[in-house]
């Protein structure tokens, strides 16, 4: 069925309200699995771009588009493995390429990019679970009753695997003798 | 100079590692988000999808060689059966059999009462 003009708007704008609420939610997922950023974003916008095509050729509607959004960026992330990400979607640029730098370093800031080069490492051997956690936490500031919700899980479980995660961090990069930021 | 600062580990400084964290996790945010894709201007115009789409030429180009290529042959082909060129090869010997033979080995046999 078609949507007339006015239901198009309205679908428009709700598109537009689930990409500024949670694009950055479904990039800390993709980004959490894969640790590269330009990857995590056009895995976002892919899953956005999903949304839309559902709504076009499906005749039932998503109960929770936020879920399914979450959903289809963790398949699209697990598919990148498998490659297929490449054929189905977006093209991806070089993954884990090591630490990149969006602008240029002086001198002062290398003591920075050694510190978050070791952190990127340790954060690679971690389970993509306990990434999550982490991504979730500090790249978007969420609290923990906040990413108990949006994983579906237990708000005390969250408390602990973040806690140990961050132990498992600190041990591994006073181990290597990591400095903290200057 | 020691310049090896050991990473906050303990409740009194955990709030250093905190800083350490989001300042990476920040580093890796792109700076500048991406505005909201708009997937319903990228839609093709009607009409012009069958002109625009370039595996559904290809196909046409693949079909229309193959037609030519059958119907060459079977052109040529009669065009050999009907003249005088054709000769057949006697297997027996290795050596083309006369005209003659083939005549009479593809001429309608008659049928005895």
């Amino acid at each position: 069925m078609k949507a007339n003009p006015p239901a198009a708007d309205r679908r428009r704008a709700e598109f537009e309200t689930l990409y500024a609420r949670h694009s950055r939610e479904v990039w800390a997922l993709a980004y959490a699995r894969w640790m590269d950023a330009d990857l995590a974003l056009d895995i976002a916008q892919e899953a956005f771009l999903r949304l839309w095509k559902h709504w076009e050729s499906a005749d039932q509607d998503i109960q929770n588009p936020r879920a399914w959004l979450l959903r289809v960026a963790r398949n699209l992330a697990e598919d990148y493995a498998k490659s297929s990400f490449r054929r189905n979607g977006t093209t991806p640029p070089q993954l884990m390429n090591g630490v990149r730098s969006r602008e240029p370093l002086p001198l002062d800031q290398m003591e920075q990019s050694e510190a978050f080069a070791r952190i990127r490492d340790t954060l690679e051997e971690m389970p993509p679970s306990d990434r999550e956690l982490l991504t979730l936490r500090y790249a978007l500031e969420y609290d923990a009753g906040h990413i108990a919700e949006l994983l579906g899980i237990n708000a005390t479980a969250v408390h602990m695997r973040l806690s140990r995660a961050r132990q498992r961090l600190a041990d591994k990069l006073t181990a290597q003798g990591t400095t903290a930021i200057p | 100079m020691n310049t090896t600062t050991r990473i906050p580990n303990t409740p009194e400084d955990g709030a250093g590692l905190d800083q350490l964290l989001a300042a990476y996790f920040r580093s890796e945010m792109p700076t500048r988000w991406p505005a909201t894709p708009v997937p319903w201007a990228e839609k093709p115009q009607a009409g012009t999808n069958h002109v625009a789409n370039p595996s559904r030429k290809s196909r046409w180009a693949l079909a229309a060689s193959v037609a030519l290529l059958i119907g060459g042959g079977w052109y040529l082909s009669g065009h050999m059966t009907d003249g005088k060129t054709k000769q057949g090869l006697d297997l027996g010997t290795g050596e083309a059999a006369p005209p003659k033979v083939i005549k009479d080995h593809m001429a309608p046999k008659t049928k005895t009462p």
